[in-house]
């Protein structure tokens, strides 16, 4: 797989997370549970610029950014916190996965930035209830 | 309709990391846009001047990761025997830190693990709780420079997991101990 491929890669998974946030965050009260409307937030903010970020780099390297899906899988009922929570935590999860492979897969500044998101989204994990892992994004390590 | 795809995991168990550490290249120069190579040369490696010179590349890496590990383990390992009240607040990082040695230890060549002297331990908790997670930010980052100069990219992953694990237990720690 090359440096492009991975980045088209990375970049469908943030089209997801994108809409995937945007579900929780039509899901969340921001006067009943602030702190996860603020948790909700950021990390729809956080993969928004990740994709744009990648829509960028991978024109830069001469490539056609993936498109958005017309619509992702959804998560069932998401009506609870706790559901909308673990939503996002599985969210951020699969993108952690994403990301160390595009670490594997790139070097340089491309390498940089997956580490940087993976870190980010780890930190994320913790926003949307997760709890320290040894080895975000590489699970099978541990 | 899709969800967010995991990517294909680049190992299925731990204990292949050695032989994909040391071989084929999973990314190399040519995937790069900017044309640069990772940066690691024999015998340099972040964070250690004290790595076997005689180790080439990614060798040098993992020791020198793992002397990073070492220290900041030994520096947890005597706090908590001087204040054990703090021995349930690192009682995670601890467990964290022993995994990641444990895949070090698989991947690494040279046997030789240098001893790592005892060290002082402040008398007041706080500061040795604060000297603690010192240590493991150090450790940190020790291991984000290391991903960027592994020539291997399933190395440059799962340093890129370790330093993501370690940010996550600094982040805990920050939040319910002591200012750093």
């Amino acid at each position: 797989m090359s440096a492009l491929d991975a980045l088209q890669t990375t970049l469908a998974a943030e089209h997801a997370a994108v809409f995937l946030y945007g579900l929780y965050g039509g899901r969340t009260s921001q006067s009943a549970d602030p702190g996860l409307y603020a948790a909700v937030e950021a990390g729809y903010r956080a993969h928004r610029a990740r994709r744009d970020q990648l829509r960028l780099a991978i024109a830069d390297l001469g490539g056609e950014p993936v498109a958005a899906a017309a619509t992702y899988e959804v998560p069932r009922n998401l009506v609870v916190a706790t559901r909308i929570k673990r939503a996002a935590l599985e969210t951020e999860r699969a993108c952690q996965e994403t990301y160390a492979a595009q670490v594997a897969q790139t070097v340089g500044g491309l390498r940089r930035w997956a580490a940087t998101a993976l870190a980010e989204a780890a930190l994320q994990a913790l926003a949307v209830g997760g709890r320290p892992e040894p080895f975000p994004g590489a699970p099978e390590l541990g | 309709m899709p969800g967010v795809s995991r990517s294909p995991r680049l190992m299925s168990r731990r204990t292949t990391l050695a032989a994909a550490l040391f071989g084929p290249l999973v990314g190399s120069a040519c995937d790069s846009p900017f044309g640069d190579r990772p940066a690691g040369a024999p015998g340099k490696s972040p964070g250690s001047a004290e790595v076997d010179p005689t180790l080439s590349g990614d060798e040098a890496v993992v020791a020198s990761v793992l002397a990073a590990l070492d220290r900041s383990m030994a520096i947890v390992e005597a706090v908590t025997d001087r204040h054990p009240r703090l021995a349930r607040t690192f009682a995670p990082l601890a467990t964290m830190q022993a995994a990641h040695a444990a895949v070090l230890l698989e991947a690494r060549v040279a046997e030789d693990r240098a001893p790592v002297q005892p060290p002082a331990v402040p008398p007041r908790a706080s500061a040795a709780e604060a000297a603690a997670r010192r240590a493991a930010r150090s450790y940190e980052r020790v291991l984000r420079e290391s991903l960027m100069v592994a020539e291997s990219g399933a190395l440059a992953r799962a340093l890129a997991a370790m330093a993501a694990g370690v940010g996550q237990h600094l982040a805990v720690l920050d939040a319910t101990g002591a200012p750093g």
